[in-house]
């Protein structure tokens, strides 16, 4: 089925991450600065491809940010993310998150564990 | 009007103003500044916070102002004034634009609120926020001024002052200790 789902690119701007989410390895990265200006313009649909990869494939999954800053609005759709996670894990499926941080920024650590606390999905933060 | 300029600027440099911006908050000219913060940030780790708190403010007056303006791409943004100034042991963050009565009032709730919270608490109301649905109107996530609100290191200082028929001017300042707090 993999097969029916076309690789997500996008290139990074002075405010947008690079997205770069591959069906086939399953690794969906997200990439730099984070500040749209318009938040849901920009990952509406993003989520929804995150979503029919769920829907359509039986493998693992590993979400990986890797932000240097990241606003309020996009924090909402990391939460997204977040609940789209743990609803798949509660379905049997296997999604870990993994979250990088520069090791001389530990706010971007903190942020990330701050979201990240509730959901019921393997979290990692990772330094770089 | 030389004169009148360099009477302005003095006026500004008497006020500490490191950064003043006056019209339509467009996405480029956010996006410059950051990267200029961004450099600033290496040496200077608040400058990361007050970049937090800079976008958060500009983008509210970019959606938010009840006065508007194209920008370059033709479509219709917020207009208002944003300001970073230095005052003694801190760095003043800033905004000012057009809010109708109404929105004015729910403003100086909210912040009258905000200043009320302790930082744990704040904490815990960003996280409810996030996830709850956004507010009827909101554009973005509607918790940006409780991230204002959370990386403050005073409280914050907010007024609204008669502006045009029907119209309120709303201003709102956020403080940043230069230095992280308890290294001072």
């Amino acid at each position: 089925m993999t097969d029916s789902i076309q690789p997500l690119y996008i290139e990074e701007t002075d405010n947008t991450p690079r997205i770069d989410f591959d069906p086939v390895s399953a690794d969906l990265w997200l990439i730099g600065e984070s500040f749209p200006d318009l938040a849901h313009e920009f990952y509406k649909p993003i989520l929804q491809w995150f979503q029919g990869l769920v829907a359509s494939t039986r493998g693992p999954i590993c979400l990986k940010f890797k932000f240097t800053y990241f606003n309020t609005s996009t924090s909402k759709y990391i939460i997204n993310f977040l609940s789209l996670a743990e609803g798949a894990v509660a379905a049997g499926r296997s999604v870990e998150v993994e979250w990088y941080y520069p090791t001389d920024d530990e706010n971007i650590k903190k942020n990330g564990l701050e979201l990240a606390d509730g959901f019921k999905v393997m979290f990692t933060t990772i330094a770089y | 009007m030389a004169n009148d300029l360099l009477e302005f600027y003095n006026n500004m440099d008497a006020a500490n103003i490191l950064f003043a911006f006056k019209g339509v908050i467009s996405q480029s000219m956010l996006t410059q500044l950051a990267v200029v913060l961004k450099q600033q940030a290496q040496e200077e780790p608040q400058m990361q916070i007050l970049f937090g708190i800079f976008i958060e403010l500009s983008q509210n007056v970019r959606h938010y102002s009840a006065e508007q303006a194209f920008d370059a791409d033709k479509k219709p943004f917020g207009v208002g004034v944003v300001t970073v100034s230095e005052e003694g042991s801190v760095y003043s963050i800033s905004s000012g634009n057009a809010v109708t009565p109404e929105t004015a009032k729910r403003l100086v709730e909210d912040c009258t609120l905000l200043n009320t919270m302790e930082k744990s608490a704040l904490n815990r109301l960003y996280k409810e926020r996030l996830l709850a649905d956004p507010p009827e109107g909101s554009k973005g996530a509607g918790v940006g001024l409780i991230e204002i609100a959370r990386r403050s290191d005073l409280p914050l200082q907010f007024l609204v002052r008669d502006y045009k028929p029907g119209l309120q001017f709303f201003i709102l300042n956020a403080r940043v200790n230069k230095t992280i707090s308890g290294n001072a």
